[in-house]
């Protein structure tokens, strides 16, 4: 994992409200620096990155539909009671714009998608992940944004 | 229980409920729908604001006319599109893709063009006897910009503000208030009448979209979901589509309407937010409009998003279909989160109204069923069959004295 420098108290935006000298994360172990998954306010929610904080719309989408559907349920019920915070930690952020995202907040984001994509399934009753009578996804080509955020 | 007519606006009362659906979806109609439909019809190809400043350029493909197309901004502002076909011994311009460049050259032998269109470098030109550049600029095609939506058209007949009709002014800066949040492309073995048709009628909501969007539409009052206003052009077909005020809010549902802007069902809209021609008879419970842009395209505009399809036949059983969503740029990242909701739902819909496609158009081709039965709620696709084959039977210059349209001067030779 690339180590950086992560400024504490630092706002969504990537601005600043710190009056101290920057910290890091340090891993306990080997003692080097490394990147927070999320912001230390989503702490809670790490283990669930590396399947779910996908990139775009069409990787979250392959996602859901190659997971059982009590994989995405569990998912969606951990994910459900924290919306409300990631939308206020959101709200704070004042452009719509993923690009400037740290990392951490651009990964608390597609999480917060995948939240999206695992909602239809769980809150439509569907018997899997997928609908029944949809046109197959193998064939859907997603293309710029979906493809892309 | 109550039910709701449709207000109908235009020649509805003529229609007739039996149509051959059958000779619709055949080789021999579509060889005569290329050249007399697709050729003589504005068609949308993308946006203008892809192309941010002068020289920008995308490359548009139109298998249907068997037609690469490039589309360009000059040096004036302007948006035209060309052939992408150098004059020199006809090479590909441009393979593929977009960018920006102050002239655009050609790999073969060097020549170049410029944003405009005219021709700028002639290498070696010492060699080429009597020349005169003047004669050799690229090869346009008539392009006029709506809105941002950029239409073409090869044999034009009449202005796009005359083929637009009533919507020529009746959305302005509605359009450009929406940024593209998703896009989507298919290639289906059916007919591209078909695909269209299976957009323009609200029917089919209450059986299909069971699982997505089960109860967005129709409610206590209007159980059938009739259209509460449909209009039939010339050429188009444009309808509102009905809100059910008791639709059911699920949790993911409701934190994105307190986060963003409320996109589906727009219920409590206010009529002095929405342009003319945004739910243009004001229906009291007004979901989103629906708009068939004739031949081949299907606009959705709602009071925060608008949606757009686009059908291109390759044959007469084959069609690539790209759907693009809009809606409204977020101030802030918990918006861009709320618009997650419409988007990735909005897709799971658009899979379901795909899905019937290619098995109809099999069940069609078997020839077992000739002619098909509509309602008054599929007035839209009789209307769509009603205008294709006024231009299939006309000769040009019939076809254009009855639709009145403005005269263009004829197209500049080179």
């Amino acid at each position: 994992m690339i180590a950086r420098r992560v400024p504490r108290n630092r706002l969504p935006d990537g601005t600043s409200s710190d009056k101290g000298p920057p910290v890091a994360a340090v891993d306990d172990r080997s003692g080097a620096m490394t990147e927070r998954l999320l912001p230390p306010a989503f702490a809670d929610l790490e283990p669930l990155v590396a399947v779910w904080a996908l990139p775009n719309e069409a990787a979250r989408q392959v996602n859901r539909v190659g997971a059982d559907l009590e994989t995405v349920r569990t998912f969606y019920l951990a994910m459900l009671p924290r919306m409300p915070a990631v939308f206020d930690y959101f709200e704070r952020v004042g452009h719509g714009d993923l690009d400037r995202l740290a990392p951490e907040d651009r990964r608390l984001f597609q999480l917060a998608a995948s939240f999206y994509e695992a909602s239809h399934p769980v809150e439509m009753k569907w018997r899997r992940t997928d609908i029944d009578d949809a046109f197959p996804l193998g064939r859907l080509r997603f293309l710029p944004p979906s493809d892309r955020r | 229980m109550d039910d709701v007519e449709t207000q109908f606006r235009g020649d509805a009362e003529t229609l007739e409920a039996w149509v051959p659906l059958q000779e619709k979806i055949t080789a021999e109609r579509f060889a005569a729908e290329r050249e007399k439909i697709f050729r003589r019809s504005w068609l949308y190809i993308g946006k203008a604001t892809a192309l941010t400043q002068p020289g920008s350029y995308f490359v548009k493909e139109l298998p249907t006319l068997n037609a690469s197309l490039i589309i360009v901004r000059g040096t004036d502002g302007r948006v035209r599109a060309f052939h992408n076909i150098c004059r020199h011994r006809g090479n590909k311009l441009i393979r593929e893709g977009s960018g920006c460049e102050t002239a655009i050259r050609c790999g073969f032998h060097g020549w170049g063009f410029s944003p405009e269109g005219a021709c700028i470098v002639v290498t070696d030109e010492h060699q080429f006897p009597s020349l005169d550049k003047s004669k050799l600029g690229l090869i346009a095609v008539a392009c006029e910009v709506w809105n941002d939506f950029i239409f073409v058209n090869f044999a034009p007949e009449q202005t796009l503000a005359a083929w637009l009709e009533d919507m020529w002014d009746q959305y302005p800066g509605y359009f450009q208030q929406h940024e593209k949040i998703a896009s989507y492309s298919v290639e289906i073995e059916s007919n591209w009448n078909l695909g269209v048709n299976s957009f323009t009628e609200g029917y089919h909501t209450l059986y299909i979209h069971r699982n997505t969007v089960p109860d967005y539409q129709g409610g206590k009052t209007n159980p059938q979901r009739h259209r509460p206003y449909m209009q039939l052009m010339k050429h188009h077909t444009r309808y509102s589509a009905p809100a059910n005020p008791d639709h059911h809010e699920t949790p993911a549902e409701a934190l994105a309407w307190k986060h963003g802007h409320k996109m589906l069902p727009a219920a409590t809209f206010r009529h002095d937010d929405l342009v003319a021609g945004v739910n243009p008879s004001r229906a009291d419970k007004w979901l989103f409009d629906v708009v068939e842009l004739f031949p081949n395209n299907v606009m959705l505009t709602g009071q925060y998003w608008h949606m757009v399809l686009t059908f291109w036949p390759l044959a007469a059983n084959r069609t690539v279909m790209v759907q693009e969503a809009f809606a409204y740029k977020p101030k802030n990242m918990g918006e861009r989160l709320s618009q997650e909701f419409f988007r990735s739902r909005g897709r799971e819909v658009l899979r379901e109204d795909l899905n019937t496609l290619e098995a109809q158009h099999a069940a069609l081709s078997s020839g077992a069923m000739k002619h098909a039965y509509l309602s008054r709620q599929e007035a839209a696709i009789l209307h769509h069959y009603r205008v294709a084959d006024g231009m299939l039977q006309d000769d040009p210059q019939a076809w254009f004295e009855r639709i009145g349209g403005a005269a263009l001067p004829p197209q500049e030779k080179r």
